[in-house]
């Protein structure tokens, strides 16, 4: 049994009177694209903070391939790399200039993948960062968190705000570049909120809400729990009301099942019904973390 | 040299320089000596400023997180910063102790009292505090640099030792003009000195360096009620201040008590040499 | 040799795991004549960037299909699909297709097909793939 990339239980961290994280647990193995999914303080930036050893846990542990960032730091930091959704870089440094200074701190770095990553980016090494626009920032940022060839890479909202040709490269690169490498050490944390986009590349997820971890499932096991049955009726009187699911609409002959999890109870409870036309399909994981936060919020 | 001192040393140098060339301009100008005030006062300001560079203008581009994630540990981080920041501000310093030598007989720093006007410019050598409004944190961080500075004139004058040994005391019992000067001064650098340890544990560089508190909100001063809505111009000023300004702050309180206790040695017409 | 044209995507609202729905649309080309046995298939990182898809998901994807025996591995070339020479004999075909078939009448029965019609259909949709499978062989000569 190999040891955890990430491993946390039980993280505790309050801001003066509130609190942000509030008993959280995540757990991800090497080889692993972990989401980290979450509504906008739910939590999700803190834990990342308190990942990167930014913020020391108040309670519980965060473990980093076994060993404790705030006591171990290099150690951990040598095997990790970052992308944070806002990149600062000095601005007196050109491209290249930024790349050897990333690099005189790594003990490892792919001088072949940076020469190709700058030809994929277009990248002009002796351009100022300055004049950089957001998108090739970002990419710089990704060549200085791959190149070192970490076993972990964390991405903070790393796409957010670029345009979706850039967009659709970042995704190529950190399949392509990182993850083809060494697939079984490559790990990734992604925390994002363009769901759709990373769909494809995650296949675990967690969701945060109100500091806490709500739901941990592969995107495989999600999609074959949380399902969409669609039925329509001849009469709408007919139209029956379904309960104990995430949610049930009714529009004039149709019906609108959210299932968790009891698809083949309440497909069965509808066929008997004879509708005319009875569908399933499964949600994707953007229409998951809406369900199952909606859901949430009405129950409190 | 390491990549990192490099970078260190290239975020605050340029301005030391700049400070130091201004200050040479100005008094080629003939603003009156370095110890007239306005150049003194331009001095510590250049001080002041230069030392709030190191973790100011990590804020600024806003490389501060980033930094953090590389293999290196804050210690090394923050001792690197420390070197950078006594190279830069070592050319002002020894500007500042060669211009108390070079008018004439009154300079305190050879003959009689020990001059505290030369912690000044080391209480503004912060690492850490400039940058945040919290109040012990300046100090604390003015502190750093008062132990700088005595270490630095330790250095550059051996005899200070002695001097000090004797005159703080006798200092704070004795009755002459620069008494209440003085007075005011040592007070200050044992309140320092004492929150020292404590007090640089604040702020949003100390929360990183440390990794213990959270994020300050670096935005418009908090008040209760919507008040603070109406009054536009005063938020702007406010704002400016907090993220970008604070050494100016520090400055204005260095020249204030700069001016205080000039206006105190007229109150005591027995104090006698005049100092500036 | 180019790869043959697959038009291969996800659909991300289908209880079917990913990399199941990969095996089936590259079985279905198989099937149809589409791709031809000898053709080859876009290397793993290739095919995973084009689809923005994680690449141990096409890595299982492709895995799965050589225990099929759909596809070979040929070292250092990339891989292939082969002749249909399934490493299946009579026994495990009819273990592996009465699954299927099974589920098919359950889901005929409940949507109230008769048993006629079902035959009926079933014999449509294999003419149909037969007449695929000549489109794509007339194509290639």
């Amino acid at each position: 049994m190999s040891t955890p990339v990430i491993e946390i239980t039980g993280l505790h961290y309050r801001y003066d009177k509130s609190d942000a994280v509030h008993g959280l647990n995540l757990k991800v193995m090497p080889g692993r694209c972990h989401g980290l999914l979450g509504r906008n303080g739910s939590g999700k930036t803190t834990t990342m903070k308190c990942l990167l050893s930014l913020l020391r846990p108040q309670q519980g542990s965060v473990r980093l391939f076994g060993l404790d960032p705030a006591k171990d730091e290099v150690a951990v930091k040598k095997r990790l790399a970052y992308v944070p959704d806002y990149v600062g870089f000095y601005p007196w440094m050109s491209v290249q200039e930024t790349l050897d200074f990333f690099a005189s701190f790594r003990d490892r770095w792919n001088d072949r993948t940076e020469k190709d990553l700058l030809e994929r980016f277009q990248l002009d090494p002796k351009k100022k960062v300055t004049a950089l626009s957001k998108g090739q920032r970002t990419q710089l940022a990704l060549i200085t968190a791959i190149c070192p060839e970490p076993e972990l890479l964390i991405l903070d909202e790393p796409t957010s705000g670029l345009d979706p040709i850039v967009r659709r490269e970042f995704i190529e690169t950190v399949i392509g570049a990182y993850q083809d490498a060494d697939p079984a050490n490559r790990t990734i944390l992604v925390s994002t909120h363009l769901i759709a986009e990373f769909e494809g590349l995650i296949d675990e997820f967690t969701l945060i809400d109100a500091g806490r971890d709500v739901l941990t499932l592969t995107t495989d096991a999600a999609r074959e729990r949380y399902q969409r049955i669609h039925a329509r009726f001849t009469d709408a009187a007919a139209v029956p009301d379904i309960a104990n699911v995430i949610s049930s609409r009714k529009n004039g002959r149709n019906l609108e099942v959210v299932v968790n999890g009891e698809l083949d109870r309440v497909m069965n409870q509808l066929r008997q019904l004879r509708p005319e036309e009875l569908r399933q399909e499964s949600l994707s994981l953007e229409e998951t973390f809406t369900a199952v936060l909606s859901t949430k919020k009405d129950r409190q | 040299m390491n990549a990192l001192l490099k970078k260190e040393l290239r975020l605050v140098l340029p301005i030391s320089l700049g400070v130091l060339g201004l200050v040479c301009v100005a008094y080629q100008l003939g603003f009156g000596g370095f110890k007239g005030s306005n150049l003194v006062a331009l001095l510590l300001m250049g001080i002041v400023g230069v030392s709030s560079l190191g973790y100011g203008k990590e804020l600024e581009h806003q490389t501060l997180d980033l930094q953090l994630t590389i293999p290196v540990s804050r210690r090394r981080i923050w001792a690197t910063k420390l070197i950078a920041q006594v190279v830069a501000v070592l050319p002002l310093l020894a500007l500042l102790n060669v211009s108390m030598r070079s008018e004439g007989p009154s300079v305190p720093t050879s003959e009689k009292e020990f001059d505290p006007i030369v912690l000044w410019p080391a209480f503004a050598c912060s690492s850490v505090s400039l940058f945040t409004w919290k109040l012990r944190s300046m100090i604390a961080g003015a502190a750093v640099g008062a132990l700088t500075s005595l270490v630095w004139f330790g250095i550059a004058e051996p005899a200070l030792w002695t001097r000090l040994a004797h005159q703080i005391p006798g200092t704070i019992a004795h009755q002459s003009g620069e008494t209440i000067r003085g007075l005011i001064s040592s007070a200050l650098v044992i309140f320092l000195c004492a929150f020292h340890y404590r007090s640089w544990m604040h702020g949003e560089i100390r929360g990183r360096m440390t990794a213990e508190s959270g994020i300050h909100n670096w935005s418009l001063a908090r008040e209760g009620g919507g008040s603070h809505r109406r009054r536009p111009l005063l938020n702007l000023i406010f704002k400016e201040l907090r993220l970008q300004k604070p050494a100016i702050f520090v400055a204005m309180a260095c020249i204030a008590f700069s001016l205080v206790t000039y206006a105190c040695r007229g109150l005591f017409p027995e104090g006698g040499t005049e100092t500036y | 040799m180019p790869h043959p044209i697959m038009i291969l995507s996800i659909n991300f609202n289908s209880a079917n795991p990913a990399y199941l729905q990969l095996v089936d649309q590259v079985k279905a080309a198989a099937a149809s004549g589409a791709a031809k046995p000898g053709d080859s298939l876009p290397p793993v990182r290739q095919l995973a960037e084009q689809l923005r898809l994680n690449r141990n998901t096409v890595a299982k994807a492709y895995t799965e299909l050589e225990s099929q025996g759909v596809i070979e591995t040929a070292a250092g070339k990339g891989c292939f699909f082969r002749a249909n020479r399934s490493p299946f004999n009579a026994e495990k075909k009819r273990e592996v297709l009465i699954p299927e078939i099974d589920s098919l009448v359950v889901k005929a029965h409940h949507l109230q097909v008769g048993n006629a019609e079902l035959r009926k259909l079933v014999e449509e949709r294999l003419d149909a793939l037969a007449t695929v499978r000549e489109k794509h062989a007339s194509k290639k000569n």
